[in-house]
């Protein structure tokens, strides 16, 4: 109890002038601190949603299914996608639509065709894909990740199974207008089976073959 | 077709040609990513490697090792939410339905976190909600 009592005779006049210094608007300022949660780049959210591919016979499919990013878990089904189909020429969202453009079909053997369907999907309900538009070019080989800033979607390069040749075009799409892809700028080069990324300003293209 | 280890950007422009931004460490097909604001994680660069790659997104230049998948593998997909990276799926020598997990923000090597339905490789994948 002494130290106490001293302790509270050692406050000085200063501190007792910081204390009451304090104005109206630092008190307001204080009672405005309110948790404003995690927030999410405009192009993502909490929940992956994977689609298309193949399996292990070869066989393209048109399975969505989703997980919580983060989680130990497994996925779940989600849907279906309007066609089987791999290699999609670009995946991508704004944190509401999720789309999966184009890709590569495979219906017989190994004939391989571009394809240029592409779905969206509302990725917190899960169901099956609806149209959006059609890729401004079919293309098989194309981006496996997302290459979005959350208003425009990005695709660059791939393989056209029509002239058979690497392209070397991008398009885009509006991620909340239903549409096809329109044209872009170009590639360096025609390549194909290339990385894809963003980081809200900016679409990589990362490596492929020529 | 020869692969090629070349990075090259676009900043989002309608109508610009791409930029050239860097290298990978060696040539690469088939590879994925996630990615942040800041920075882009880049998997796989070689075949069916277990190779973890980053650049900085916006500063040009060369990628810097990051760590490992949990097994090497190319024909993956990639997402994030900004702050956990995943990859799924891809080709090991057969498909496989493996998950891994990274930190985006710290390098180090990629976790096991599940499974896909069934193996699948060349898929794509999004997030959102």
């Amino acid at each position: 109890m002494a130290n106490e009592i001293e302790k509270v005779n050692t406050i000085a006049i200063a501190d007792i002038e910081k204390i009451n210094g304090k104005t109206d608007d630092n008190i307001e300022k204080l009672n405005t601190f309110e948790f404003a949660g995690v927030t999410f780049p405009a192009w993502a959210g909490t929940r992956a949603v994977v689609g298309g591919g193949t399996s292990a016979v070869h066989a393209d499919q048109n399975v969505l299914q989703y997980k919580t990013v983060g989680a130990t878990a497994n996925t779940a089904d989600f849907g279906d996608l309007q066609s089987m189909r791999s290699m999609h020429q670009c995946a991508g969202s704004n944190q509401t639509r999720g789309i999966f453009g184009g890709g590569m079909g495979r219906p017989v053997g190994s004939q391989v065709y571009g394809v240029a369907d592409t779905d969206y999907i509302t990725v917190a309900s899960t169901g099956n894909g609806t149209d959006f538009g059609d890729m401004d070019l079919e293309s098989a080989y194309g981006i496996r990740s997302g290459c979005s800033n959350g208003t425009l979607l990005f695709s660059a390069g791939g393989w056209s199974g029509t002239t058979s040749a690497n392209l070397d075009q991008m398009e885009y799409y509006t991620i909340a207008s239903t549409g096809n892809g329109t044209d872009a700028g170009n590639l360096s080069e025609a390549k194909s089976s290339c990385g894809g990324t963003s980081g809200d300003s900016r679409y990589l293209i990362h490596g492929g073959a020529d | 077709m020869a692969l090629v280890n070349t990075i090259e950007y676009n900043d989002f422009s309608t109508s610009a040609n791409v930029t050239d931004f860097g290298n990978l460490s060696s040539t690469s097909g088939n590879n994925s990513s996630a990615c942040s604001t800041v920075r882009a994680v880049l998997a796989a660069p070689g075949v069916a490697a277990n190779v973890l790659e980053y650049v900085t997104v916006a500063s040009t230049g060369n990628s810097s090792d990051f760590g490992d998948l949990d097994t090497g593998r190319d024909s993956l997909s990639g997402t994030s939410d900004g702050t956990t990276g995943e990859f799924f799926g891809g080709n090991d020598g057969s498909t496989t339905d493996e998950i891994d997990i990274i930190t985006i923000g710290t390098t180090g090597n990629g976790t096991d976190v599940g499974n896909l339905l069934t193996g699948n490789q060349d898929n794509g994948s999004l997030s959102g909600q």
